[in-house]
């Protein structure tokens, strides 16, 4: 910037643009035609494109009309002292003794409300499987080890709960035999299989299974699981296993739990 | 007579705000104040639009079928909250213009805060007497951040699901009482209100008043304390502030950025679907898809999450997992570097002057590296959420994809650390450096309180 830029107050800008009037209520009037055309196909049921072009043509025309304002209407750049009008900067004035007395309060408060919370939070959720439990689909139906094909993926849940995010699991069709470490007393026919929906990451749904390696695969952060060998984690960021369900047959031939999951559905938290 | 108490009431505020007749105050012209302004332009749209949509939001996950003119989802069961969402795009007037308006300003907001915040950083504009000021930014873009993740999780669409787990496991990896803070905020099962109402009370009540007490002790500190500036030829910045007075060209300048950027806003809204419902569809309990991605202004966290190895290290009764690395560690290192490297500054450098005037980005080593650091590690870390959809386009396994970004997410935050840090160094050693003991320039303006009105 140069001296040239700092001008008298007030009066004139150097380029001689004075205010004219006409174009500046030309300008205005257009901006308030646009906006009323605007609101008309606003309550006439516009679509987006029409509204989106209207309003940008009512805010470009009252732009141009800013815009002379502010071309004309200039006080020009003024040097003011700063003198006088700068405090010392608060935190500046924070000592030794504030930081100590800070931190001694904010350990203290700490520490009361992580009592506090653990003794009031309600348990972490679990799913709601247990041993017996009849594996139905979203519909409610029960579910028989034929109706997974080959390579085939059906999400179920507990009789009772059907919908419920936390008991989803997930039933599949191995190519090959499930082997350790799957708790294979819960695999039928050794090649069918169920594990939490849930991925041990961070929770979100493990959505996809690829048949050409059998393995599991979370969309959120590319956890891989191998769903022959006990869903334990082949790549990606999850470091625990996926919980097993493990299965038997009812007496009517449909799948029901032999027991909860292995371990709690959902990522693994903080406390060893 | 004792000045009646409205009278010193109102020039205690005057003084505050610095609108004396005399001194004036100092409104900054040229590209970097229009960023800033710009922000504040995005946030009155996102009030005005927001106002408007909450007016046909509903913030519930109970089913009901929707029936109205979008042919995708006519006759479909729908979360509450989703099917407000399509009709407020398809069959309230303007609706869909009005979401799109707010989703191109939270952009524009976002893009706004971190290109103020990286100029405020790289300038040494948070020196005293604007620590405090800093303090504030750094609020207001941490509030800026809690709008990007609730505005994601109202609509109800398919990563709403996902988006809350993910937040879910950040608390269960905080060690002592993760589990327990984890339970408290998001335990239940979806679907369910709660967490709308949460996220609703949040985006609409809590985080806007956050934001404008923010923002008017921001604003009311900038003033205070008058803006700090770039060197000039013409007078020491150190002693005397240049700017322009509020009325008329502060006002009017104001007012063009704010129709000029709602054009803007505009086209771009006829233009891009931003975020139409149609592109996402509703939530499915135990359902997902491949490329989840959060806003972009959280990617560095989901980019962390994706490249950071699958750890489990047990410590006594603390576990370790990729998790509290990627979701409590990095990114409390990365705001606490932004937040608190002025005082690092001061501390290393042991300069506790005031400074008004702005520096050369490679003016301080110590502060380009730092900078450069930081801005770095988040930009890496911001790619490495993508690391499925370069897989895609590369052709590559993902796997390989991901072994790249942890390589790359410690060695270029480090080499370009070093070039930063050795680019100033050179710059300090030439002769024709601006970078000069600002004590030691005298006014050069002819005595300034002549000028001023
Ligand atoms: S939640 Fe499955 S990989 Fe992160």
């Amino acid at each position: 910037m140069t001296s040239s830029q700092t001008r008298e107050p007030s009066g004139p800008s150097p380029q001689g643009d004075r205010l004219r009037r006409p174009w500046l209520i030309g300008w205005l009037l257009a901006a308030a035609a646009f906006a009323v055309v605007l609101t008309i196909a606003w309550f006439g049921g516009a679509g987006v494109e029409v509204l989106g072009t209207l309003g940008a043509a009512t805010a470009l025309a009252a732009s141009v009309a800013l815009h002379h304002l502010v071309v004309t209407q200039d006080a020009g750049e003024q040097p003011v002292p700063r003198e006088g009008t700068d405090a010392t900067d608060p935190i500046e004035r924070v000592g030794r003794r504030h930081l100590l007395a800070g931190g001694a309060v904010a350990v203290v408060l700490g520490l009361a409300a992580l009592v506090g919370l653990r003794r009031t939070a309600p348990p972490p959720p679990t799913g709601r499987w247990a041993r017996g439990a009849a594996l139905v689909t979203i519909g409610g139906d029960r579910v028989r080890p034929e109706d997974v094909p080959l390579g085939g993926v059906v999400t179920v849940w507990p009789e009772g709960a059907a919908g419920t995010e936390r008991s989803a699991v997930m039933l599949l069709r191995l190519r090959d035999a499930a082997e350790a470490p799957t708790r294979l007393d819960g695999v039928i026919d050794g090649t069918l299989v169920a594990y939490s929906r849930l991925c041990t990451h961070a929770g979100c749904a493990v959505a996809l299974y690829r048949d050409v390696d059998q393995a599991l695969f979370c969309p959120c952060h590319q956890a891989t699981f191998d769903a022959r060998r006990g869903a334990h984690p082949t790549a990606g960021p999850a470091s625990v296993p996926l919980p097993q369900l493990p299965l038997a047959l009812a007496d009517d031939g449909t799948l029901v739990a032999a027991d909860d999951l292995t371990a709690r559905p959902g990522p693994v938290g903080g406390r060893a | 007579m004792p000045p009646s108490p409205l009278a010193s009431l109102a020039e205690s505020l005057d003084r505050r705000i610095g609108r004396r007749a005399s001194p004036p105050s100092v409104w900054p012209t040229g590209f970097w104040p229009l960023v800033s302004h710009a922000a504040v332009v995005a946030f009155l749209v996102l009030t005005v639009t927001g106002l408007l949509l909450a007016l046909a939001y509903r913030p519930s996950t109970a089913p009901v079928v929707y029936q109205g003119s979008s042919e995708l989802f006519d006759g479909r069961t729908l979360p509450a909250a989703f099917a407000s969402i399509v009709t407020i795009s398809e069959d309230m007037p303007g609706g869909l213009l009005l979401r799109r308006l707010h989703v191109a300003a939270s952009h524009l907001f976002l893009i706004a805060l971190v290109a103020h915040l990286l100029r405020t950083l790289a300038t040494g504009a948070f020196r005293s007497p604007r620590l405090l000021t800093h303090a504030t930014g750094i609020g207001l873009l941490l509030v800026a951040l809690g709008f990007a993740y609730t505005g994601e999780l109202l609509p109800f669409g398919l990563v709403a699901g996902s988006s809350l787990r993910i937040a879910e496991s950040v608390m269960y990896a905080l060690p002592f009482a993760g589990e327990e803070l984890g339970a408290v905020l998001f335990a239940g099962e979806l679907p369910s209100d709660r967490f709308l109402l949460i996220a609703w009370v949040g985006h609409v009540i809590l985080l806007p008043l956050a934001f404008i007490g923010l923002l008017v002790g921001h604003l009311v500190l900038v003033h205070r304390r008058r803006p700090a500036a770039v060197r000039r030829s013409d007078v020491d910045v150190e002693v005397v502030a240049v700017g322009r007075p509020l009325w008329p060209d502060a006002v009017t300048r104001f007012a063009l950025l704010t129709t000029a950027l709602t054009a803007l806003l505009l086209i771009s809204a006829v233009l891009v679907p931003w975020s139409d419902a149609e592109l996402e569809g509703p939530f499915l309990t135990a359902e997902a898809t491949n490329s989840v991605h959060p806003p972009w202004p959280l990617f560095f966290l989901t980019g962390g999450l994706r490249i950071v190895p699958a750890i489990d290290l047990i410590i006594g009764t603390v576990r370790i997992t990729n998790v509290l690395i990627a979701g409590v560690v990095i990114p409390g290192l990365l705001v606490a570097g932004v937040a608190l490297y002025p005082l690092l500054e001061r501390w290393r450098l042991g300069d506790h002057r005031q400074h008004h005037a702005l520096d050369h980005p490679l003016d301080v080593p110590l502060r380009a590296g730092t900078v450069t650091g930081v801005t770095t590690l988040a930009l890496v870390l911001s790619l490495a959420a993508g690391v499925d959809v370069l897989s895609f386009w590369l052709g590559v396994a993902v796997e390989r994809v991901v072994a790249t970004f942890q390589v790359l997410a410690i060695a270029l935050p480090v080499l370009a650390t070093a070039a930063a840090v050795a680019a100033a160094r050179r710059r300090a050693r030439r002769p024709s450096t601006t970078s000069v003991d600002t004590t030691a320039t005298v006014p050069t303006a002819a005595d300034p309180t002549e000028e001023a009105p």
